[in-house]
């Protein structure tokens, strides 16, 4: 596939008629190729803040610029956490607007300069965050072509368009440029606000504003090069490489168990280490901040304050049970959570088989390969932080809650981090580095530790399940009968979603967020008689929502058990989907089901396949939601345990692609990091405190799991675009699972499937 | 504190600090080089490795005492974005990442197995890279940039 380079990389501040821009050039961030440098001179020049209503999500002005150069500067609230959103966005511009794409930059997640574009997450940059860049991008080249008209004293209807230059069609030689129309200037344009999600603004299509159809795409559709990887890959533009001018370095000692307070701490064990600057201690939020990071590595590691015991934890074999007991209070079951049709009672007791089982998935944690790591610079009257957040406004707004600061005075600048998968939903190291800098009155940097990462960051709650389903004699499902507990985070955004702010005694509030979400609770199939309860319960520890939450954890068990019926009715896996399928037919769904089958070579066969006297057993096993599938094939060495991925197909139905080789990049990783959670990745805990604490007690996959990877994208240009991310991840524990069953004969209903857990059941088997 | 001499992509660096600070703390933060990259710190995920003299270190657990005269190679001491190494431009045709962080290592791991072992099979080169860890899950493209990368050497 060919990759179309050229899109540029620099972030270029044009115009001094503009505040943003005059911000731009005036606080040093004239950024090229994105210099660290020159973050550090928008530090001597003083923090300049913004309030969301500065950069009004209704202002065409807020999301695009021209300049006389002809750049065209692109504002967007949403974030690029590694996913290459930011060169789909890119394309979307280049299309709507009519100009070449290596004339487009993009300004992301500057509360400063950006306009609320809510949270980056669910995978819906393309989707949520995509619209209102086309809508603005399509609106502004309305404006262009009148204005273009007026310059040219023709008719719009007279003029043709091509790479930011306006002609009279015929007349080519009568031509002006964008940036001669309107470069330095503001569009002044309005645009209504359709409606406001978590996800940012969706903007409604102005009278007379056409977005571009499919055959005019010359940018959309096409291997583009992400604009984002050289600076990434080659120059490192990370979060923990922003330098600032007089930065100190800053680390936290945490708690030895969940719910410890401190009792005491004695400076005097760190005073003498060489650079230490001061000790900050509130509530039990204690840090220390040192002249140099070894400095600071240092006087983490000697502190030792002293703690109370803390208000324990069950440990990792008590959890699921625990999580079903919880204590009343702890405990909602959401009347909207209880989805009912038919009677399932009376239908069980009719079935002419009637299966049940339970299906337990565990904590997950995100483990960024880079810990988090944020600067702060607080000063009396205002801070700017520079994090990976995936939700810069919300950041602004726990960091003013924590510091008591007026949120217009609190400036958050997003730099990224490395791949974060939902776990900077709550930005932990920009709220410690809030707590240092003001204390010291320097800027800080808080890089947080290994340990620190794989155990205080927010985890994914586990998901418990019972679930029992009837068969009709014809093979298909009459009754489906689900109860389940899980957890959901606490609310970010109203103080207490992060660390500091629980460790400095600031009450995280009502804890209500809503359950696991009706489509994971749901038949995944259509059937006449269905019940599901599903429990939501206070989560045991800081919770974070981790890529496909309660999709992953649900297909889990809706994909395993669907396969169990598939072999108590004796029909090819495949097979029984599709029968089951057809009572409702959704011929996306059903097509990608076909097109994952046919990629693979699918033999149709019952499962599991004859039992077999060897050692080593290979099997294939598939599972879907919605428009994706993905097909796992699988060797098990039934002495030791050990399941190898042998070939791994993925088939995506994602709507219209913007970016073909970008997706199949995006997919080929969600499917492997899909494995990875499926085969080793479990958060364990003992009665006090987490145990999964680095990359030995928490693997995750090496270079030699990886399978044979093959990615198959079903091309539907008239459907919307639909994110990959999660699509990607969320079938690969049941079919690892299935093709396990179908290798061994022997079902395992929790994850992840460990050399130990696949041992213990084969010999129980 | 101690004046210790270090010679980093080429250039001498001579520097007033305690000699058992982890190099890494030192490339980053002293010479403010943003290739090797802090992953754990316990010499667990590759991400700090460097080139000391055709051998891939983990620089977040090595002392800058013990490399004061040899010979040390980070990422920007193989090209930068605009003059990028055959290595770095093999990575950029694959679109061999996720969110990146972890390449510097993998590159710098890469390369010098690969200075040494030209002719390297798939399961070598894999074997050699199994210390590095990618979070994204990036490692088929990997594979194929690192393919694309041996073609052109000298056998």
């Amino acid at each position: 596939m060919s990759i179309e380079q050229g899109v540029r990389t620099t972030f270029l501040g044009v115009s001094p008629s503009f505040s943003r821009r005059s911000l731009i050039k005036s606080s040093g961030m004239l950024i090229v190729g994105f210099s660290l440098g020159e973050l550090a001179k928008a530090q001597e020049t003083g923090a300049r803040f913004s309030t969301q209503s500065d950069i009004p999500i209704d202002q065409l002005d807020s999301y695009l610029a021209i300049g006389n150069d002809e750049d065209v500067t692109v504002f967007t609230g949403r974030i690029d956490m590694g996913t290459g959103n930011r060169t789909c966005f890119a394309q979307m511009v280049a299309d709507e607007l009519d100009v070449a794409l290596d004339r487009i930059s993009l300004v992301c997640g500057d509360t400063a300069l950006t306009p609320d574009g809510g949270k980056t997450t669910a995978s819906d940059a393309i989707s949520t965050g995509g619209q209102p860049l086309r809508v603005t991008a399509a609106a502004a080249r309305k404006k262009l072509l009148e204005l273009g008209a007026e310059h040219l004293g023709v008719q719009i209807e007279q003029l043709a368009v091509r790479d930011g230059i306006v002609s009279v069609t015929g007349s080519l030689s009568r031509q002006v440029s964008y940036g001669e129309l309107i470069g330095n200037q503001r569009f002044d344009i309005r645009l209504e606000v359709d409606r406001i999600t978590l996800s940012g603004p969706l903007l409604k299509v102005p009278d007379g504003v056409s977005l571009k159809t499919v055959d005019e795409y010359r940018h959309v559709r096409q291997s583009v090069a992400r604009i984002d990887l050289p600076d990434r890959m080659i120059t490192g533009t990370f979060c923990q490489n922003v330098r600032v001018t007089g930065m100190l370095h800053g680390r936290c000692i945490r708690p030895p168990s969940v719910g410890s307070n401190l009792l005491s701490v004695d400076e005097g064990l760190v005073r003498d280490i060489p650079g230490f600057v001061q000790l900050v201690v509130q509530g039990n939020f204690v840090g220390v901040v040192c002249e140099r990071e070894e400095q600071a590595i240092q006087a983490q590691k000697v502190l030792e304050p002293t703690w109370s015991d803390g208000t324990g934890l069950p440990g990792s074999e008590r959890a699921y049970r625990d999580i079903r007991t919880a204590a009343p209070d702890t405990r909602t079951t959401d009347p909207t959570q209880t989805l009912s049709h038919g009677d399932v009672d009376v239908a069980l007791m009719d079935a002419a088989k009637v299966l049940t089982a339970t299906y337990e998935y565990p904590w997950n944690a995100h483990t960024m390969l880079g810990p988090t790591c944020a600067v702060a610079d607080v000063r009396e009257d205002g801070a700017t932080i520079w994090s990976g957040t995936q939700w810069p406004r919300i950041t602004q707004k726990d960091l003013a809650f924590l510091l008591d600061l007026p949120i217009e005075n609190v400036r958050v600048i997003w730099v990224e981090e490395s791949g974060s998968y939902g776990r900077l939903a709550a930005a932990d190291a920009a709220a410690d580095a809030a707590l240092l800098s003001r204390a010291v009155e320097r800027p800080v940097r808080v890089q947080w530790t290994r340990l620190e990462e794989h155990a205080w960051a927010p985890h994914q709650p586990p998901l418990a399940v019972d679930v029992r389903a009837g068969l009709n004699a014809d093979n298909t499902i009459v009754a489906w009968d689900v109860e389940s507990w899980t957890s959901t985070p606490h609310d970010v955004g109203r103080g207490g979603g992060l660390l500091a702010m629980r460790l400095v005694g600031r009450d995280p509030g009502p804890w209500s967020r809503p359950t696991l979400g009706a489509s994971a609770l749901n038949s995944p199939y259509p059937v006449p008689n269905l019940r599901s309860v599903n429990h939501t319960v206070e989560p045991l520890l800081r919770a974070c929502y981790m890529r496909s939450p309660g999709g992953l954890q649900a297909t889990f068990f809706n994909e395993s058990f669907i396969d169990e019926l598939a072999s108590a009715a004796g029909v090819d896996p495949v097979a029984f989907r599709l029968r089951q399928m057809s009572l409702e037919p959704d011929g996306r769904s059903i097509e990608v089901l076909q097109a994952a089958a046919a990629a693979v070579n699918w033999d149709p066969r019952p499962s599991p396949k004859p039992v077999s006297d060897s050692v080593l057993v290979i099997g294939r096993g598939v599972a879907r939601s919605e428009t994706s599938v993905t097909v796992a094939e699988v060797e098990v060495d039934r002495s030791t345990g050990i399941v190898r991925v042998i070939r791994l197909t993925a088939a995506l139905d994602c709507g219209l692609i913007v970016n073909p080789d970008g997706l199949t990049n995006q997919v080929e990783q969600a499917v492997l990091q899909g494995m990875s959670r499926a085969l080793m990745e479990e958060v364990t805990f003992d009665n006090s405190k987490i145990t999964s604490v680095d990359w030995i007690t928490h693997p995750i996959m090496k270079f030699s799991d990886v399978p044979t990877v093959q990615v198959v994208l079903l091309d539907r240009p008239d459907e919307a675009p639909q994110g990959a991310g999660e699509p990607g991840t969320t079938q690969l524990p049941a079919a690892i699972g299935n093709a396990i069953f179908d290798a061994t004969g022997v079902r395992i209903r929790r994850a992840p499937f460990t050399p130990e857990r696949v041992r213990t059941a084969l010999a129980q088997a | 504190m101690s004046i210790v001499n270090l010679n980093v992509n080429g250039q001498t660096h001579t520097l007033d600090l305690d000699p058992e600070t982890p190099l890494l703390f030192v490339l980053r933060n002293d010479l403010t080089l943003n290739g090797p990259r802090f992953g754990c710190g316990l010499g667990q995920c590759g991400a700090c490795t460097v080139i000391i003299e055709g051998q891939a270190i983990r620089s977040c657990v090595v002392p800058v005492s013990s490399v004061v005269g040899r010979s040390i190679t980070t990422l920007e001491g193989l090209g930068m974005a605009e003059s990028p190494h055959p290595i770095q431009q093999a990575f950029l045709d694959q679109q061999a990442a996720g969110c990146g962080y972890c390449i510097s290592g993998i590159m710098m791991t890469a390369k010098a197995f690969l200075d040494r072992v030209p002719n390297a099979t798939r399961a070598q080169l894999i074997n050699a890279l199994d210390g590095n860890l990618c979070r994204c899950a990036s490692h088929t493209r990997i594979l194929k940039a690192l393919q694309q990368y041996q073609q052109q050497l000298p056998v």
